[in-house]
């Protein structure tokens, strides 16, 4: 597909930086293209969807793998009631619903003690997942 | 006497310095009265600093005696939605207490909490010499300082917060102006940075939540509370020839833990802006800071300061993103993805890959 969105936002940038900024009278507004630019940077256009689907994917397998061992929260199932959805949209909610079972684990875990085997190696590799 | 600013839709005094000037002007009249003669030299124009206020620069003239007086002045208006919910009030309070005290913080002459003047709460100050650089101490130096410059730059920026660590709160009226941290001003800080997190997630944050119990876990005995000025950096000081003149924003001042200041400017996102390359390190700032002070600084109570620090900074930043996404700012935000895993990493005691 061309352009790729990082292409359009490339473009966009550039369009910024050579025609829109030069014209600006004031800091305020300067400092405003600034930061628009520095954002639109920020990104990875072309990756932002495929990426939220792989760290999706990936904290579903940390909460299945867990689930099998017997370490569940109250979300876990919710979180993993549907398949990996095909749209952003869906795949964005349940990265939100593996998120809350994710936040919802780390706390159970840390009421555990540390030294618990299972425990320690499951808290680990959430973590993992996260950093 | 002159009646304040009422609503009106068709005219928004929000952007416009023209009409910017008419409402000051009026409030200057409505503060001085008419024996002042009040004048505007100039339209106020909006100025680029102010990460959670609207700064406005321009220069007033009154009479003073027999004489006019020409004003540098800088007004700092609260926005629709800031990243950092302030009180004017309170910011003004404080800087008219501190009037009496070593540390170099602006004059304050006048506020205005009801928003009647100029749609929102504002506050009126000098405007002080010399200019603030995000980077000033770094290589690209900004400032023209050079290296030896920047270096005494850093140093002075310790100095600054020893003094203001060293300012009597009950003698100065501080302790009258801020809130009380209670017995654990460490819990008190961090509890107040949770309670934010959860009015701005917009979506579960497992990270940020995780290092939240770690904090939690790692809360530092109490120690008498101090003046905390909360964003003390080089972006926020004004240097007038090659010597710090002021210190600035004082909307995230509180009485707290004094390390809570030393663990901001040395935590991990701003280490390297905050030092001088080869020159100045952290340990360089921190045993200056210690030699200045007399107060000693404990490694455990820094490094809960400094992951605090970086849990903070990813809060603000989400701030960014939900008044973003509700447009109430016209600053642009992206998720602060790289921001959360490095609080993450800080509390785990993790390198960046």
């Amino acid at each position: 597909m061309r352009p790729t969105p990082q292409e359009v936002i490339d473009h966009v940038r550039r369009v910024l930086k050579d025609v829109v900024a030069p014209e600006l009278t004031n800091d305020h507004a300067r400092q405003r293209v600034a930061e628009v630019r520095a954002v639109l940077a920020q990104t990875d256009w072309n990756g932002a969807g495929l990426r939220l689907a792989a760290e999706t994917g990936e904290l579903r397998e940390v909460l299945t793998q867990l689930r099998t061992q017997g370490i569940t929260s109250d979300l876990t199932d919710a979180a993993l009631a549907e398949p990996l959805g095909s749209t952003f949209d869906e795949v964005r909610e349940q990265h939100e619903l593996c998120a809350a079972a994710v936040v919802a684990l780390l706390a159970e875990l840390e009421r555990r003690a540390y030294d618990d085997g299972p425990v320690a190696e499951a808290r680990a590799r959430l973590l993992a997942t996260l950093t | 006497m002159t009646k304040p600013f009422h609503r009106d839709r068709r005219r928004d005094v929000m952007d416009d310095g023209e009409r910017l000037a008419e409402r000051l002007s009026l409030f200057l009249l409505a503060q001085l009265g008419d024996d002042a003669a009040v004048r505007l030299e100039s339209v106020p124009r909006r100025a680029g600093g102010g990460s959670s206020k609207e700064h406005w620069a321009f220069d007033a003239s009154w009479r003073v005696g027999g004489t006019r007086r020409v004003v540098p002045l800088l007004l700092r208006r609260d926005p629709s939605a800031g990243v950092v919910d302030t009180a004017t009030e309170v910011e003004f309070r404080l800087l008219k207490a501190l009037e009496g005290t070593p540390v170099p913080a602006p004059t304050a002459l006048w506020a205005d909490s009801t928003g009647e003047w100029l749609r929102r709460p504002f506050l009126l100050m000098e405007r002080g010499r010399g200019r603030a650089a995000r980077a000033a101490l770094q290589d690209a130096d900004p400032l023209a300082l050079g290296r030896d410059g920047r270096a005494r730059l850093a140093a002075s920026l310790a100095d600054a917060l020893a003094d203001l660590h060293a300012v009597d709160t009950a003698v100065s009226g501080v302790a009258d102006v801020l809130p009380d941290p209670g017995a654990d001003p460490g819990a008190a800080e961090l509890e107040r940075w949770a309670a934010e997190l959860d009015a701005v997630e917009l979506e579960p944050q497992p990270a940020l939540r995780w290092v939240l119990l770690w904090l939690r876990d790692h809360v530092p005995p109490p120690v008498p509370s101090a003046l905390v000025h909360g964003d003390a950096r080089p972006a926020n000081v004004l240097v007038h020839e090659g010597q710090l003149e002021l210190l600035l924003d004082w909307e995230l001042a509180h009485l707290g833990d004094p390390c809570d200041d030393l663990g901001w400017y040395t935590c991990s996102v701003y280490e390297r802006e905050h030092t001088v390359p080869g020159t100045f390190k952290c340990s360089d700032f921190l045993a200056r800071y210690c030699e200045r002070s007399g107060r000693e600084v404990n490694d455990d109570r820094l490094r809960f300061w400094q992951v605090l620090s970086t849990f903070r900074l990813a809060v603000i930043a989400l701030t960014g993103v939900r008044n973003a996404v509700d447009g109430t700012t016209t600053r642009p935000a992206a998720a602060p993805e790289a921001l959360v895993r490095r609080a993450l990493r800080d509390a785990l005691g993790r390198e960046a890959p």
